[in-house]
């Protein structure tokens, strides 16, 4: 992995872009012409100073980070007073079916935007974005909301559902428990993001 | 605009992502074992590691007990231990290895049925 990406914020987001237009056509025949590479979602003015939430992987033809999930998602986050945060998926290339071996490969790509963020924590969004980190899995059902791991230099990992469990919605499933849940989790990462985001 | 300073790749924080530790612990259950007298230590194991399925081969157990003739047609009872290990990385983790163990030990009766004597 080349950590050398320029001096500025720009330069290094405009490299890894590169690269990842790069690794795309070589590993699935993907060109991106003329397409906008969408890498992460948030304000520059908080690199240094927020959370990163890796989630799943944008829809082939929606627009990026606009569909359903990603405004409930920011209606989450607008209500549990989070405001300096990036957005990243967890699969940065179009593609019908994302399986885990895609995300594992496109892992390095999300430690690399680690590396440029500089975030407090890390919050992962549904079982999938585990790869993203690990080589293993954590059943979700178990330990959402809990800190499921960390870096040698202390950097925590919380994990929760992604919006879809909250926005699919079926006869035999409670709303209500579901609203637990999201409430549960989601103080647990507020009260995180007010001790560590200044 | 914030600026970075250009970093030595070998003291990069996240230089390499298996250093990742995770907090938390396997989850390991039970499914089924197929093995009854008079071959009970020559079933099939299923067990279930983090919510997947794996089925070991056949003869993965062995009796940590004994049948043979002493005075009377005899066998004894002892903890399972396991021979094979199915074809995923999960079970390189001595971790997993020991909390399989201890599921089928607390799951299967003990042999050795005395089935081969």
């Amino acid at each position: 992995m080349d950590l050398f990406y320029g001096s500025t914020v720009e330069e290094q987001l405009k490299a890894l872009k590169k690269d990842i237009k790069a690794f795309a056509l070589a590993h699935y025949n993907y060109d991106y012409g003329h397409k906008r590479i969408y890498v992460a979602f948030g304000e520059q003015a908080n690199i240094g100073n927020n959370i990163l939430i890796v989630s799943t992987p944008l829809a082939k033809d929606a627009k990026a980070f606009e569909d359903k999930n990603y405004q409930y998602l920011k209606h989450i986050l607008s209500t549990y007073n989070i405001s300096k945060f990036f957005l990243t998926p967890n699969f940065l290339i179009p593609k019908d079916h994302v399986s885990t071996a895609d995300i594992k490969l496109c892992s390095k790509w999300t430690e690399t935007l680690v590396d440029i963020v500089q975030p407090k924590f890390i919050v992962i969004l549904g079982e999938d974005s585990v790869f993203s980190f690990f080589r293993r899995k954590f059943i979700l059902r178990d330990h959402h909301g809990t800190k499921v791991g960390i870096s040698p230099q202390g950097l925590e990992i919380y994990l929760t559902y992604s919006p879809d469990y909250y926005n699919e919605k079926s006869e035999y499933e409670d709303p209500s428990f579901k609203n637990f849940i999201r409430d549960n989790d989601w103080t647990t990462i507020s009260n995180r993001y007010k001790e560590l985001v200044k | 605009m914030p600026t970075f300073n250009f970093r030595d790749v070998n003291k990069s924080k996240y230089k390499n992502i298996d250093h990742w530790t995770p907090l938390v612990e396997h989850t390991v259950a039970f499914i089924s074992y197929d093995g009854e007298y008079p071959n009970l230590c020559s079933g099939t194991l299923r067990v279930m590691v983090d919510d997947d399925i794996y089925i070991f081969p056949r003869r993965a157990l062995g009796s940590g007990g004994t049948c043979g003739a002493g005075n009377n047609w005899e066998a004894t009872h002892g903890p399972w231990y396991i021979t094979q290990w199915p074809n995923d990385p999960i079970f390189q983790d001595e971790k997993v290895r020991k909390a399989v163990t201890d599921v089928v030990n607390t799951s299967v009766r003990q042999g050795c049925c005395g089935g081969c004597a």
